[in-house]
């Protein structure tokens, strides 16, 4: 135990040794002026967090919404069904996100008038919910047929079935890879700055470019994006210990 | 009207395998009936016809005078009078024992909630399992979750409870345990179709014996007469082979 844990801080000492020598180096050609973010910037970055977490939050509920759905129709009785999800998942997993962005924008945009908000959160929701989609599939057949089965003998009706039987079992079974994907979410809403969305990335430009701080300013929205992210997993870690089962 | 389930010519196929050919089965109200025979007869397929869990190919079930279709009424209704105990995986994992008993009485007979919370530990109660109420079926044995599998059937007050091969995943120590509570079971008047291969409960507990092989039945008897002077000498060749 004491052995494992010096062993883990020897890594973690090794990696910001080599950081640090990285810092220095690169201090000698390119001259740091950490003052400038938190004195006269940290207000911008704090309002770009907080559109990064608006768009990652409601796109999150919308595209586990479209997964959900799209994934019982992936497994449903119907071809018809099974074929449209189908059909989503390989137009969104075909096209880059960037591309569906600047589509929902620039294209559906000038036909009905969409906020830039909303165009973003409706580009990234049916890109992600293609992949949640699949997330949700793979939960659901990973359930081994014979609780199907039992379900159906005790006479519950397909209603009960799928949603106190199944789903809470295959819930739990893709949290993992649904905790991924909504990791890859947030990342991805950086994108959104192309439509000129002040989300975090966008507002680490601007910083950039009134401070004349790249470097400073760029990984400062790393260290924000990291965090993020690495709350998120915590959580979802949390979620995970609460609900695993014996 | 004694008779409890009919089925008549039932027939079975998989893709190219024929798996029953031409069954039939009168099963009265209150009768033990067993089947046996060799592995691969179509014995589960046949007891899994029976709560259209397969459905048929062709011939018909009639279950308390009610001749079973695909309309999802009628096996609703039917399905909420049979009680059906598979091999294994039969239990909710993610329900404590107690939860696995009250939530088909809650959802499918309506009964209420207290009064299903009270029933269900009695029946739990009564498979030896007061102690493990809260017990996710991760945390117990083979032989204890298929008691609580068998707490869960009779909870529902079932007019016929299918058994198919209860013991075949169990060490003989659980097998033991789960015959007993299928004895007394058995005594006390409920009508059950067992499928298995556990000799000592067939004689002892069955009413009928119904012998199958090749898709088809062939031949029905009491236990004294199978067991000593079987008919067929089918029968006499499995019997030599499980002894």
């Amino acid at each position: 135990m004491r052995y494992r844990i010096l062993k883990k801080i020897s890594i973690a000492a090794l990696i910001a040794a080599t950081f640090g020598i990285m810092y220095y180096f690169m201090s000698l050609q390119y001259p740091f002026h950490w003052n400038v973010v938190p004195t006269h910037y940290l207000k911008l970055y704090f309002l770009g967090l907080l559109m990064t977490l608006k768009i990652s939050v409601v796109s999150i509920v919308i595209s586990f919404a479209i997964g959900v759905f799209g994934g019982i129709m992936k497994v449903s009785k119907s071809e018809t069904l099974r074929d449209l999800s189908g059909l989503y998942v390989v137009f969104f997993r075909n096209i880059p996100l960037l591309v569906v962005i600047l589509l929902v924008y620039y294209g559906v945009g000038t036909l009905v008038n969409i906020p830039r908000f909303w165009a973003a959160v409706l580009a990234l929701s049916t890109f992600e919910g293609a992949y949640v989609i699949e997330i949700v599939r793979a939960g659901i057949q990973s359930i081994p047929k014979e609780q199907f089965e039992t379900a159906e003998a005790l006479g519950l009706s397909p209603k009960e079935r799928f949603f106190d039987v199944i789903l809470p079992q295959a819930f739990r079974n893709s949290l993992p890879s649904l905790t991924g994907q909504f990791i890859s979410l947030v990342k991805d809403s950086s994108l959104a700055s192309v439509i000129a969305i002040s989300e975090l990335t966008q507002r680490g430009t601007q910083v950039a470019t009134m401070a004349l701080a790249s470097f400073e300013s760029y990984i400062t929205v790393a260290l924000m994006y990291f965090t993020l992210t690495y709350l998120l997993s915590f959580l979802s870690n949390l979620i995970e210990r609460r609900l695993a089962i014996p | 009207m004694t008779n409890l389930l009919e089925a008549k010519h039932v027939k079975k196929v998989f893709g190219e395998t024929v798996v029953l050919r031409d069954v039939s089965l009168v099963v009265n109200k209150g009768e033990v009936v067993v089947i046996m025979g060799p592995s691969g007869t179509g014995k589960s397929t046949f007891l899994r016809t029976i709560n259209f869990l397969e459905f048929p190919d062709g011939g018909e079930i009639i279950f308390d005078g009610e001749k079973m279709k695909k309309d999802p009424n009628v096996l609703r209704r039917a399905r909420a009078k049979i009680s059906f105990v598979s091999q294994s995986y039969n239990l909710f994992p993610h329900m404590k024992a107690l939860k696995n008993v009250v939530y088909p009485l809650v959802k499918v007979k309506k009964v209420g909630k207290i009064e299903a919370r009270d029933q269900a530990i009695e029946m739990l109660n009564r498979v030896g399992l007061s102690d493990k109420l809260n017990s996710y079926p991760g945390e117990l044995s083979g032989g204890q979750k298929q008691r609580v599998a068998i707490a869960r059937a009779m909870a529902m007050r079932p007019d016929l409870i299918l058994f198919d091969e209860p013991t075949s995943a169990l060490d003989p120590e659980m097998t033991a345990e789960v015959l007993s509570v299928m004895k007394e079971l058995a005594d006390s008047g409920t009508t059950m179709i067992v499928v298995t291969h556990e000799m000592n409960f067939a004689r002892y507990a069955a009413d009928r014996i119904v012998f199958m092989d090749d898709g088809v039945v062939m031949e029905e008897s009491g236990p004294e007469e199978f067991f000593i002077s079987p008919k067929t000498e089918k029968a006499l060749k499995f019997m030599a082979r499980l002894s």
